[in-house]
């Protein structure tokens, strides 16, 4: 299965939040959405889930026109929020049953969910006399809980305690092995380079940068290296006064030796100098930009 | 159609579960428990504390005027005629002065005294008049009737005759054909349901407001929104506060009518013209009841939706309300006037704010045409699905608005800018 979403626009009023959206993602992936607040992640989502209708553009699934009432959609809204003071497992077999499951059947999978999550003992407690960290599995087992096709994450890590997001780390790996579309929105960089195969950066309402993690990391220059010894002091000695001309800059840093090359295919050539002179090298690697740096860099000039 | 279902029992279980409406229905029951038995309860525990039982076995103190009774057969035949007629007292008869009889009633010695003045004029000395004290009333009636009998014999009818004559009331039969409605008969029942269906729809669509503000406020309705369609949202949750405030009046009625039917006051008042409404009042008061409250209710719940917090409700609604309570205010006029058919209700059943208010109180109280009653139906249903549709579009944009309590003039301009 294959979400497309092309040339999507949308204003409120006088104000464009989304200018020519182009995106997609496919069954067993997982995409993820970057990009400030207020960048219009929520927006497009909301879209998506059949909140908003766009001014322009079109959505399509797996080439045929999207139609939200017969798709089956999980989603964690980045507001967290059920009902506070009704009963755990009766408002998710609630949830259940708006989705369009059998009374029986939501209960089951509820149940499931519960024992899978260690909140079984909890099925008929109040929402409101959890933690917030249990309210938040919680919605996400109300998300899950009909096996939807598509699940969209909105900033799912959020408030959650190191044991309580590796159960939700796991359980969205589950997702991406069970071969569901995973639409992904966090400001927490680690997650999504650790889930996502493909992201797209929004800015001001338009894409500023999209496609597959490891290929935008090699669109980057690869000039910037990483060398680990015990001589690191003599290496940087040697190489401001041998190959100066090829360096821009040389520091040490936590007991590594940064080099920024003015060229990147001047690599060999540094490597193999280091070699001849004998030099005790531990590691020598190409330093690439985390998707922390790629982010700042696009979305410096954002709202 | 599922999902319409889900949503229904979700909220009437919501609804029937929680305190207040437990509370209020209890404590309404109670109450018309209560009220219905409290006459037969008053009336035994004045019994019990010395009342009506004592009253009798007391002898009654009988004086005769020593200047007009000369005869002592006389006095012996107005004892005896007391004692036929009144076998439960004991007549007793006194030479006691005017000042010692009072002190003895005071004492409460003796209940009652009565003092022959002539045969035409009787005083009575009693300590207080209650009102349920009908020994009074039936002496006199007795010694009048006595007082007839004589005259007649005098004229020469047989005695027999003439108590045949004062006894039977009915030598002519009257009727009264009434052209319009009875409006003294209609009038206090009309008054209690149209006050049950203000109370019913102010009580339940704020509730519903609430409802739709709290789910908001914790931010439920962001899930609810997206897992189901806002039709099924909004007229399940609706049509389920119907039916609650539905329940919760047919109880406390349901308990008022069996109580009274059960007591021993259910002969005349109010109630007894609750009991006689005709059945087909009952037909109308559950059609305008349904058609007000939906009307009504689905426009505050789009409000509820509006609002950020639950404080917000009351300025949301305040405008709603007031028209509501206007077409209250409206038909208690009109029915206090008499005048239930002038051209202000005329109009005003045409519009669907009033309507459910004013169609029901022209059609128990005044003269209203079936066409009339058909077009004004018609209209507010119409009006209370294109409301329902509307609400739920409403509901829908509601979600996304936080911030801000959006005006009534927001809400115009962002229809018109087709955000939803």
């Amino acid at each position: 299965m294959k979400i497309e979403i092309k040339n999507l626009y949308k204003s409120f009023g006088d104000k464009e939040v989304l200018k020519n959206i182009c995106l997609s993602a496919e069954s067993g992936k997982a995409l993820g959405l970057l990009g400030r607040n207020g960048a219009g992640k929520t927006t497009t989502i909301r879209i998506l889930m059949g909140l908003f209708e766009a001014n322009s553009g079109e959505i399509l699934l797996d080439g045929k026109k999207y139609d939200r009432e017969k798709m089956h959609i999980g989603y964690l809204p980045e507001e967290r929020g059920l009902y506070t003071k009704k009963k755990i497992l009766q408002q998710l077999v609630y949830f259940g049953e708006l989705k369009g499951m059998k009374g029986s059947e939501a209960k089951r999978c509820a149940h499931d969910y519960l024992e899978k999550f260690g909140m079984l003992e909890y099925e008929n407690k109040k929402l409101q006399t959890l933690s917030k960290g249990n309210q938040q599995k919680i919605q996400l087992i109300a998300a899950l809980i009909d096996d939807p096709d598509i699940v969209i994450l909105d900033e799912p890590f959020t408030g959650l305690d190191p044991v309580n997001a590796k159960i939700l780390k796991d359980e969205v790996e589950e997702l991406i092995s069970k071969n569901k579309i995973v639409l992904f929105s966090s400001h927490q960089m680690n997650y999504i380079e650790e889930f996502c195969n493909d992201i797209a950066i929004l800015n001001q309402g338009a894409i500023v940068k999209s496609g597959k993690i490891t290929d935008i990391k090699k669109s980057y220059p690869r000039n910037k290296i990483n060398i680990g010894s015990n001589d690191i002091k003599e290496i940087e000695k040697f190489l401001l006064t041998n190959c100066n001309d090829l360096i821009s800059e040389v520091k040490i840093v936590d007991e590594n030796l940064f080099i920024e090359l003015n060229d990147e295919n001047q690599r060999n050539n540094i490597l193999k100098q280091l070699s001849e002179n004998n030099f005790d090298i531990d590691t020598f690697n190409v330093i690439e930009p985390s998707l922390n740096d790629i982010f700042v860099e696009h979305t410096v000039e954002g709202i | 159609m599922r999902q319409f279902k889900s949503v229904f029992k979700f909220e009437f279980m919501t609804h029937i579960c929680s305190k207040s409406f437990i509370a209020i229905t209890v404590i309404g029951m109670a109450v018309c428990f209560i009220m219905s038995f409290l006459p037969t309860f008053f009336s035994d525990i004045g019994s019990a504390i010395g009342g009506s039982e004592d009253v009798k076995s007391l002898p009654v103190l009988v004086m005769f005027n020593q200047e007009n009774f000369i005869d002592e057969d006389d006095e012996n035949s107005e004892i005896m005629f007391l004692e036929n007629a009144f076998e439960d007292y004991d007549f007793m008869r006194t030479e006691l002065s005017m000042s010692e009889i009072r002190e003895n009633i005071k004492s409460g010695e003796n209940n009652y005294a009565i003092i022959f003045d002539s045969n035409e004029e009787i005083k009575f000395i009693v300590e207080k008049v209650s009102i349920d004290d009908r020994f009074i009333r039936n002496i006199t009636s007795a010694l009048n009737t006595k007082a007839k009998l004589q005259i007649m014999n005098t004229y020469g009818i047989e005695n027999e005759q003439a108590l045949n004559l004062l006894n039977s009331n009915e030598y002519i039969k009257t009727t009264v054909d009434i052209t319009t409605s009875d409006q003294t008969e209609s009038f206090w029942y009309t008054y209690i349901l149209l006050f049950a269906l203000y109370m019913a729809i102010m009580m339940y669509g704020q509730m519903i407001a609430q409802n739709v503000a709290s789910e908001k406020g914790t931010r439920a309705m962001e899930m609810l929104i997206t897992s189901a369609k806002p039709t099924s949202l909004m007229f399940g949750k609706v049509i389920a506060g119907a039916l609650a405030g539905f329940l919760q009046l047919f109880l406390i009625f349901g308990t008022a009518f069996i109580s009274y039917t059960n007591s021993d006051i259910s002969s005349g008042g109010i109630v007894s013209k609750m009991i006689g409404m005709p059945m087909d009042v009952l037909v109308y008061v559950f059609i305008f009841f349904v058609l007000g409250f939906l009307f009504y209710a689905f426009i505050y719940a789009a409000l509820g939706s509006l609002a950020n917090r639950v404080e917000d409700i009351s300025m949301l609604i305040t405008p709603i309300t007031m028209v509501y309570v206007l077409a209250f205010v409206l038909c208690m006029f009109s029915m206090a006037s008499g005048n239930v058919d002038s051209a202000l209700m005329k109009v005003c059943s045409y519009v669907p704010f009033t309507s459910p208010m004013v169609l029901f109180v022209r059609i128990t109280m005044g003269n209203i045409l079936m066409p009339e009653i058909v077009v004004g139906i018609v209209i507010l249903v119409a009006f209370v699905f294109a409301v329902g549709l509307l609400a739920s579009k409403i509901y829908k944009m509601g979600v996304t608005m936080y911030g801000n309590t959006p005006k009534f003039k927001d809400i115009l301009k962002l229809r018109k800018a087709k955000k939803i």
